[in-house]
């Protein structure tokens, strides 16, 4: 089985002293390839410190967090900005589009940093994820649907083998929410990319292929599904 | 054009107007100093190539033995020595007697030193002794022509000339009669070039030799200046002129000095003005981008990418609005340098092209747009991705204000107004930037208006309260009883006094100073003396005591060199005279070291006389004053002032343009701290709005706080300008005058107002935005 996560007491310490925050106390985990895992927990699990300790957004206060054979915690700055441009694509809660930018614009903006072929790949991404027609919308000219697909387009257009998804249904309604499922779900199809997406709706962990619960700062329990229902099935 | 490129530009265009603002300010900074740099440059070139060109003198030395003339040739660094004659004398043009001057010239040729630009007409005429070349501004003046004839008084005598030609010369570019006196009236001063010949035949009495010396290049002036000096000395030497004392030189170098402090002290203030304006501008869009920055970061893009997208907003708002202030600077120069030229009447008119211009230019506006970019840009370098993309934080920790804590039944106030006091303290920055922008935009203002108020109350101070005479009256021949009485008995003359006045040199230890020393009686009521006129001593002008370190009861050495003459005395006071540093005593202790006999020349004795309170006509006073037979000139001492209010029209266009730009300095950094401070709080406004506060209660918040910004800013912003105002007024010093940077206090007032308008007025697009404040669309590009 080949690994896309691995972390082996993992913490994550914010503050110092009596101020001290345990975000992350001792997290051990494996991620396989091809996987599309949720992590669950309420708020101040310590679910978004892990996303972003996956995505090499932050140095751990001490353990090991691998991701595609890579050991983030031992990289430098430069290091983890490489990593980032190059292993893994980010989906956001508020989107976080720039609103001055179209569509596409938005997503070239980040294609642009991976190389030549910017336009047609952004354009291709877009297509992918249904906005093939809104491609030269500005974000307030689209819904939030349309924002958080534009947001997947942005994370999948350097063909990253992780993308990490935060909270990415949490400003929709039901329906938009299933569509950007599907969109997430299909990503891992080929079993070459995984999705870890971090989410406090139970509901999500029916699609997944593997579940992931933590609760102040620690693992409660890894639940493998190895039938998960198709998005369409969920209801919330 | 990257994305990030496209980004920057939508992002500019988003807030066009903030960014137009720190545009303007840089634009007008460049502007200002390409304008003024250039003109400086172009006019000190212009005045070098005439001086060039003509051989202008490098120094003068006034009397002295016959021989100096040849030693001089023999001081290390001389080029050429040569001697000639020049004289005080009346002149009469039209029948109007003037005191106008007369410089001997060889009539077979130019001489080698302080040639004469012939202009119009023919050089002197060596088989014409009555030929004569006038200075064009006595031309212009005189409305003298070439075949034209004018009189000169010579032995007592007046002798008819004929002006053969129109001459431009290096020494009277500025047409100044001496270092004391270097703004004679229109009328009354005009420079002949005559054959050295007829001084020869009939010297002057008081005329004055001469040896006018150049230098070989490349030595060290100073140097040179101190060893001719030290043998004209020796040599008997009444005075010696550098050139940088040169009369004309030292007043033309007044202006050029001028535009190069202002080279380079206004240009400073927009700079910082529009750095501040863009550092408030930016930190404002990084703050607002976090996320954006954050999922940039977290996408892979470096923290140097992240660094040098944000700076470029500075760096291309200054390289775009420092090239086009370059342009219209450049172009300004030229058209400056032209204009003055023409004005002053000097020959040649040099417009360079001078490299540093551009590249300061250019750098000064890459300069206030990196400045103000580098901490917001660095801020954005420094952004952990992570932390970024955590959404909105406070950015700053609430608390009372200072004035809560300082007066706490302030606390009772209405939450509104508590949140006016608080608002001051709670974004640092930007309120430091509004009280900036108030310090900076009344420094231009004040320095500009107090130019004026300087000059004005200069003139009011030397004609009101020093130089008391309405009119100057120099007779034909030696003053005598009758001659005074016939004066007296002029209608309109109230009172006649005969006052002496003779070429001094003035020496203590070593040091000296030429200047002129006059008589006046005890009780005078023709010149002001704040402790009356001593019966025995020297009073002299308080600048001495910084040109020759003189202090009361020093005795000095008086040299009278027309006299041949000289005599110690001991300095009993000193007088604060505006224009001028000259020396005084009674008259009759003059007459005592003097003599009568000489004392009485026309050449030397005056009649100051002062009018009626009730006369309307002071033209008829003068005209038969100048009827009378005894009289040769008449001089109305109230005619350069007169000609200064005149000027002072230039100066309150030069004022009105300083304080456009000085408003719109002090609009831009405000406007765009009250922008950015309504943008941040556009969440709070739309809350208090859905709570029904109107437009207007929120409007009246927003002004109620940014004026009492204004206020904080405009005492120290008072301060600050009178203090460069000083400094850059120092920068105008010449002997005849020393300016003392001066303010009406309705001027200071008025300055103060006139930022409270400023910031009113800069109010304005803010108040605009509130009332334009869609809630809705508010909370929704929050939440995005």
């Amino acid at each position: 089985m080949t690994l896309a996560v691995r972390s082996q007491d993992l913490s994550k310490v914010y503050g110092e002293g009596d101020t001290a925050v345990h975000a992350l106390a001792g997290v051990t985990i494996e991620i396989p390839r091809g996987e599309f895992v949720v992590l669950l927990g309420a708020s101040g699990s310590g679910k978004t410190t892990f996303l972003n300790q996956v995505g090499a957004l932050e140095p751990p206060t001490s353990g090991i967090i691998e991701a595609n054979g890579k050991d983030l915690s031992r990289l430098d700055d430069d290091g983890r900005t490489d990593y980032r441009l190059n292993s893994v694509g980010f989906i956001f809660q508020f989107y976080n589009l720039v609103p001055t930018l179209t569509a596409l614009e938005n997503v070239e903006l980040i294609a642009e940093l991976t190389g030549s072929d910017a336009g047609d790949r952004s354009r291709s991404v877009l297509d992918e994820v249904g906005l093939g027609d809104r491609m030269d919308h500005f974000p307030g000219q689209l819904s939030g649907g349309q924002q958080q697909r534009v947001s997947i387009a942005r994370g999948l257009v350097k063909n990253p083998p992780l993308l990490l998804a935060d909270e990415p249904t949490g400003a929709l309604d039901v329906a938009a929410g299933i569509q950007i499922l599907s969109l997430l779900r299909k990503t891992v199809a080929d079993g070459e990319r995984s999705v870890l997406t971090v989410t406090h709706n139970t509901e999500i962990t029916r699609i997944a292929h593997r579940v992931i619960e933590l609760r102040d700062g620690a693992v409660l329990g890894v639940t493998a599904n190895p039938n998960p229902a198709g998005p369409e099935d969920l209801d919330w | 054009m990257t994305i990030l490129d496209v980004k920057r530009k939508r992002d500019i265009r988003r807030q066009r107007g903030q960014f137009i603002a720190v545009a303007v300010t840089i634009g007008l900074g460049v502007m200002l100093f390409a304008s003024t740099y250039d003109a400086y440059r172009n006019l000190e070139s212009s005045y070098n190539f005439t001086y060039d060109r003509l051989n202008f003198a490098d120094i003068t030395v006034v009397g002295g033995d016959e021989g100096f003339v040849d030693e001089a040739t023999e001081i290390e660094g001389v080029e050429t020595a040569e001697s000639r004659t020049q004289a005080d004398i009346p002149m009469r043009v039209d029948g109007d007697a003037f005191l106008g001057r007369v410089v001997g010239y060889p009539p077979d040729g130019q001489p080698q030193v302080n040639k004469i630009d012939v202009t119009e007409g023919e050089y002197l005429d060596p088989d014409d002794e009555s030929a004569v070349v006038i200075e064009s501004h006595m031309a212009g003046t005189f409305e003298i022509e070439v075949g034209d004839t004018f009189e000169i008084l010579v032995g007592g005598s007046w002798v008819e000339v004929d002006v053969v030609g129109v001459a431009v010369s290096a020494e009277y570019i500025w047409p100044a009669r001496d270092s004391q006196d270097i703004f004679p009236p229109p009328g009354t001063f005009g420079v002949a070039f005559i054959s050295d010949t007829l001084f020869e035949s009939d010297p002057a009495q008081v005329a004055r030799p001469d040896v006018q010396i150049t230098y070989e290049d490349d030595v060290d002036i100073e140097e040179t200046d101190k060893r001719v000096s030290d043998a004209a000395f020796v040599a008997g030497a009444g005075d010696v002129i550098p050139r940088a004392d040169h009369p004309s030189h030292s007043t033309l170098l007044l202006d050029v000095n001028g535009f190069q402090s202002m080279s380079v002290m206004f240009p400073t203030l927009f700079m910082i003005a529009a750095g501040m304006a863009a550092f408030v501008l930016l930190t404002r869009i990084v703050y607002a981008q976090r996320s954006q920055i954050g999922t940039m970061r977290a996408s892979g893009m470096g923290r140097r990418m992240v660094l040098r997208h944000y700076l470029s907003y500075g760096v291309r708002l200054g390289l775009i609005a420092g090239v086009i202030g370059l342009v219209i600077g450049m172009a300004s120069a030229y058209l400056i340098t032209g204009l003055y030229t023409q004005a002053l009447g000097i020959p040649d008119t040099v417009r360079a092209f001078h490299w540093i211009t551009p590249i300061v230019g250019i750098l000064f506006g890459l300069a206030a747009g990196a400045f103000g970019a580098w901490a917001p840009a660095r801020t954005a370098f420094r952004m952990s991705p992570a932390e970024a993309m955590r959404g909105d934080v406070p950015m700053e920790r609430g608390k009372s204000s200072l004035l809560e804590r300082i007066v706490p039944p302030l606390r009772r106030l209405p939450v509104r107004w508590l949140m006016v006091l608080r608002g001051i303290g709670r974004n640092k920055r930007r309120s430091f930037s509004t009280i900036l922008g108030v310090i900076l935009g009344l420094t231009l203002i004040m320095v500009s208006w107090g130019m004026i108020d300087t000059i004005v109350l200069m003139m009011d101070q030397q004609f009101n309260e020093v130089a008391l005479e309405d009119a100057n009256v120099v007779l034909v021949e030696s003053v005598t009883t009758d001659a005074v009485a016939d004066v007296e008995a002029v209608a309109g003359v109230d009172v006649v006094e005969v006052v002496p006045t003779l070429e001094a040199t003035i020496e203590l230890e070593g040091q000296s100073f030429s200047t002129a020393l006059s008589g006046y009686q005890t009780g005078t009521v023709v010149h002001g003396f704040p402790d009356g006129v001593p019966e025995k001593g020297l009073v002299a002008g308080s600048g001495l005591a910084d040109k020759i370190g003189v202090s009361k009861g020093d005795v000095v050495r008086i040299e009278l060199p027309t006299l041949e003459l000289e005599f110690f005395t001991t300095v009993v006071g000193f007088v604060d005279e505006p224009i001028g540093t000259f020396l005084y005593m009674n008259v009759e202790e003059l007459d005592e070291i003097v003599g009568t006999e000489l004392l009485i020349l026309p050449g030397v004795s005056a009649l100051k006389t002062v009018f009626d309170d009730d006369v309307d006509d002071r033209e008829a006073v003068i005209d038969d004053t100048k009827d009378l037979d005894s009289v040769g000139i008449v001089v109305d001492a109230r005619a350069l002032y007169d000609l200064m209010q005149q000027f002072l029209g230039f100066f309150y266009i030069f004022v009105g343009m300083m304080l456009v730009f000085g408003g719109l300095m002090a609009f831009a950094l405000m406007y765009n701290t009250i922008s950015v401070n309504v943008a941040e709080r556009s969440g709070e406004f739309a809350t208090m709005r859905a709570n029904g506060l109107s437009h207007r209660g929120i409007a009246a918040l927003i002004a109620t706080e940014n004026v009492l910004l204004t206020l904080m800013g405009i005492i120290p912003g008072l301060i600050v300008g009178y203090a460069v105002g000083a400094f850059f007024m120092s920068q105008f010093s010449v002997d005849a005058f020393s300016l003392q940077f001066q303010m009406k206090p309705s001027s200071i007032v008025l300055s103060a107002v006139a930022m409270i308008v400023v910031a009113l007025l800069s109010l304005i697009p803010a108040i605009r935005t509130v009332k334009r404040l869609d809630i809705g669309e508010v909370v929704r590009e929050r939440a995005a």
